[in-house]
């Protein structure tokens, strides 16, 4: 590990001291060795010294005080908003490797869409037994007032983001699938504006794929599953609002897609159609970009208490004059009871195998497995299969004998609750901290858009436990973020010898 | 656009214009305060009275110290017209519709923030106070020109301009009034010797004095008076602003659907009188620009003023209901009651972060 040297003026950042530990490591295939891919920026690296990188980071850093990148932390009275924690050492996948993962993750949302389809329609995977009815049936996330819907293009993940981590192998797997509403893609795309902006000789000599199309294809798929009869589809978010944690995602999506960002106070049902209240009246909303739960969309369908939905909406939706995504129920593919069935679902609907992996799953639903959870709970990563954010979960290895008793209580309690799956240990990418790079945890998580096509974007948010040692990357509980670079596998040259037109210059006195 | 939005960008712009007349206020007060120890105490009581807020000044601060005052308008969080409660007002505001906003805007009223927050942490005897309202001031400028060169010139941008200008022509009437007061007590009458330095202070904490200055030459209370109340073309007059509010509304009325379709319903139409506030605002513009200083002087300056504040605060609840509370224009919808409070509207949004 490599501390500063204030001695030592002209010290530079000395990456043959960047230790690695018992893991993969995104960066280094050992200790001062680059992998292939890598070296270019390893190279970059080198030439810097320490306190240029430090600079760099403190750029970043007021760059995002300046412009208001934060998020929200709940259970806080005071100052919930943060700023958006971010690391200037980018994180790199090669060309190969993500033509893998793309291909990986267009199989599994095709597939988990298919899943939905099914289960709300004709259920033939329940019938023939794949995945067992009592786990939908019981699921939190299932809603029966879903049931023969067909929505346009049959799309309900419309977006997804999975998280994708690998273990100290270097395997690759899906850790998780959000489907209902995935946030972090603002990330993204502020991370690499970000690092444009304050670190541009670190793009030197290197191809890296975009992600600045996103908000375009974002909008376009948003646009492509409004009701079939609607020529210019208006399409809006829908917000709970600024507490919310990923509020500045909201606002800053709406921004990039020029569309309106709304309140569920700001819509009404009006004659069949959902409206918005404008300034100079009522104005047809066509698609809705939903960033709230099932439960809160609509209190004369769902929870009646909410008061961030809209009055009848379902009704609107269920007679197809208006679209929502994702779909209302498609909870049920991302319930992590239903996730140990994932590769059993690619081959049901596509007869393929997992491109990438499941992480091994002992679902608490099945009496031997729940069996082998409690004698275990020290060995284990506990999961709820309806939470998100990292709230809830019990990591085996780190937890006091009174947590492992309390979950364990909760698993007797209510086992379909509750998966469990070996403590993974994460690859790691050298972070700055305290002004030397020290190996970090992450993880990824890309997003994919599924409208006509579907398209995964290139790269995603690489989350990184700042903490040494921790393996929760959740902004909410610590973790920080990374711009990710996907190498493009060719370099694009613009062409040499076109013809520049001058500009106009005052003539000589 | 969205009516949350629209009242969004109008308060957004109030509030900003409210701290930068704060901060005006605050700068020309320590100048005419340098140089006269003895009057120090006596300087301060009449700029809290400015803003409205002496009430809850005298019921929590001792005395108007210097630093007492200074620490009421610039940064106590309960006066919510200090600095701090403007500016954090309008941050709110403004981040809750960013996606409608540009960027650089808030870019900038962010930093605007950052800057009031850093400050307002410091030892209020450390403070460069001068410099500081310069700073506000010119935070106030770099947005509000920032919003005319990246705007689209739609009806956001004059729902911002609303407010900027009804915000400006009630504290141009407010410093008129209160210095009114001050300088011309009943008893002297009006074209006696006057306080050369304290007018031209009055002048100056309206960017006035040099243009004054050009159009009249020498300062008299009733040609002050003129210019800055009734000068149609001085920006910070009130009925310059008026005028400039006026324009706005237009603007947001004929950029409406709802005209296009009462035109195209009935030609003959009036479509000022769907809007109420476009009435009253002309009534108003129109009472101003047929007085003039001296009768104002002579029928009670503080009387007229007064009426004005309360003419530009019933404008401001028309627009209230004309344009942003929804349900009170488009009654026949009903909307669900939803009793929820703040509160618990607050936990619910508070949902999944996945």
């Amino acid at each position: 590990m490599f501390i500063i040297d204030s001695q030592n003026a002209t010290f530079q950042v000395k990456l043959t001291d960047y230790s690695i530990a018992d893991c993969y490591d995104e960066l280094f295939q050992s200790a001062g060795e680059a992998r292939n891919s890598c070296s270019p920026l390893v190279e970059h690296l080198r030439a810097l010294d320490v306190g240029e990188l430090t600079q760099y980071q403190q750029a970043a850093d007021l760059f995002l005080r300046n412009s208001g990148i934060t998020f929200n932390v709940y259970g806080h009275a005071d100052g919930t908003e943060r700023v958006w924690p971010f690391d200037v050492v980018p994180r790199i996948i090669g060309a190969t490797e993500w033509s893998i993962i793309e291909s990986g993750l267009k199989q599994r949302i095709d597939a988990l869409n298919c899943f939905v389809q099914d289960v709300y329609n004709d259920a033939r995977i329940l019938a023939e037994g794949v995945v067992p009815e009592h786990l939908i049936f019981s699921s939190k996330s299932y809603r029966e007032q879903c049931r023969g819907l067909q929505p346009p293009h049959s799309t309900w993940c419309h977006i997804t983001g999975s998280d994708v981590v690998r273990d100290a192998n270097g395997d690759l797997y899906v850790l998780e699938d959000n489907l209902r509403c995935p946030s972090g893609v603002s990330y993204v795309l502020t991370n690499r504006d970000l690092m444009k902006r304050v670190f541009t000789t670190i793009f030197r000599g290197i191809s890296i794929a975009p992600v600045e199309e996103y908000p375009d294809n974002l909008l376009r798929t948003l646009t492509e599953c409004a009701p079939a009869a609607v020529e210019n589809p208006t399409v809006v978010l829908l917000t709970p609002g600024v507490f919310n944690a990923a509020y500045f995602e909201h606002t800053y999506l709406a921004q990039q897609m020029g569309i309106e960002l709304v309140e569920g106070s700001d819509l009404v049902v009006d004659g069949g159609y959902v409206c918005m209240k404008t300034t100079s009246g009522l104005r047809r909303v066509d698609v809705i970009y939903r960033r709230i739960d099932d439960d809160f969309l609509d209190p004369k369908c769902f929870r009646s208490d909410s008061a961030l939905g809209v009055d009848h909406l379902m009704d609107v939706y269920r007679a197809g004059n208006v679209n929502i995504a994702n779909a209302p129920g498609v909870g049920i593919a991302d319930d992590k009871a239903i996730y140990p069935y994932v590769p059993d679902i690619i081959r049901f609907y596509l007869g393929e195998e997992a491109i990438i992996k499941n992480v091994p799953t002992f679902s608490c639903a099945v009496d031997k497995e729940k069996d082998h959870v409690l004698s275990n709970l020290s060995n284990l990563v506990v999961k709820p299969t309806n939470e998100s954010g990292g709230y809830g979960i019990l990591m085996g290895p780190m937890s006091t004998q009174q947590q492992r008793d309390e979950c364990a209580a909760s698993i007797h309690q209510n086992p379909r609750e509750w998966i469990a799956q070996p403590m993974l240990n994460l690859s790691t990418a050298p972070t700055l901290v305290n002004g030397s790079l020290q190996p970090r945890h992450v993880d990824l998580r890309p997003f994919i858009l599924r409208g006509k096509d579907t398209y995964v974007m290139k790269g995603g948010l690489t989350r990184v436990a700042l903490v040494e040692g921790s393996m929760i990357v959740n902004s909410s509980q610590g973790g920080g973020s990374k711009d990710t670079w996907v190498l493009a596998d060719h370099d694009c040259v613009p062409q040499a010898g076109v013809q520049q037109a001058t500009f106009p210059e005052a003539p000589p006195c | 656009m969205l009516s949350r939005v629209a009242e969004s960008i109008y308060w957004m712009n109030r509030y900003i214009e409210r701290a930068e007349n704060v901060a005006r206020l605050i700068d020309v007060n320590i100048n005419l305060t340098l140089g006269e120890q003895d009057l120090l105490g006596k300087q301060w009581m009449p700029l809290v009275r400015t803003t409205g807020d002496h009430g809850a000044f005298e019921s929590r601060y001792s005395a108007p110290t210097p630093n007492n005052a200074l620490n009421f308008l610039l940064f106590d969080e309960e006066n919510r017209n200090s600095i701090i409660s403007c500016v954090k007002a309008a941050r709110e505001n403004a981040r809750q519709i960013r996606q409608a906003i540009p960027i650089i805007v808030w870019e900038q009223l962010n930093r605007f923030y950052h800057l009031v927050l850093e400050t307002s942490t410091q030892d209020i005897e450390s403070i460069d106070t001068q410099d500081f309202c310069e700073r506000v001031r010119l935070a106030s400028h770099l947005i509000s020109g920032a919003e005319d060169a990246t705007s689209l010139k739609d009806q956001a941008w004059y729902f911002g301009r609303l407010g900027r200008m009804l915000e400006r022509a009630d504290y141009t009437s407010r410093i008129v009034d209160i210095q009114y007061f001050i300088l011309l007590p009943e008893n002297v009458p009006v074209g006696s010797t006057l306080d050369a330095v304290r007018w031209s202070a009055l002048l100056r904490s309206a960017n006035g004095l040099m243009l004054y200055r050009r159009k009249y030459g020498n300062l008299e209370p009733v040609t002050v008076a003129e210019f800055l109340l009734l000068d149609p073309l001085f920006s910070r007059s009130t009925l310059r602003c008026i005028a400039e509010a006026e324009d706005a509304l237009f603007h947001i009325v004929n950029d409406s659907h709802d005209v296009a379709k009462r035109i195209a319903d009935d030609p003959m139409a009036n479509v000022n009188e769907l809007w109420k506030a476009v009435l009253d605002m002309a009534k108003l513009s129109e009472s101003m620009r047929n007085t003039d200083a001296r009768s104002i002087l002579n029928s009670g300056i503080h009387e007229y003023i007064d009426r004005i504040q309360t003419e530009l605060n019933q404008i401001g609840i028309t627009i209230q209901d004309d344009f942003f509370t929804w349900n009170k224009r488009w009654s026949t919808i009903q909307t669900s009651d939803h009793s929820t409070t703040g509160a618990a509207k607050k936990q619910e949004q508070r949902q999944r972060a996945d």
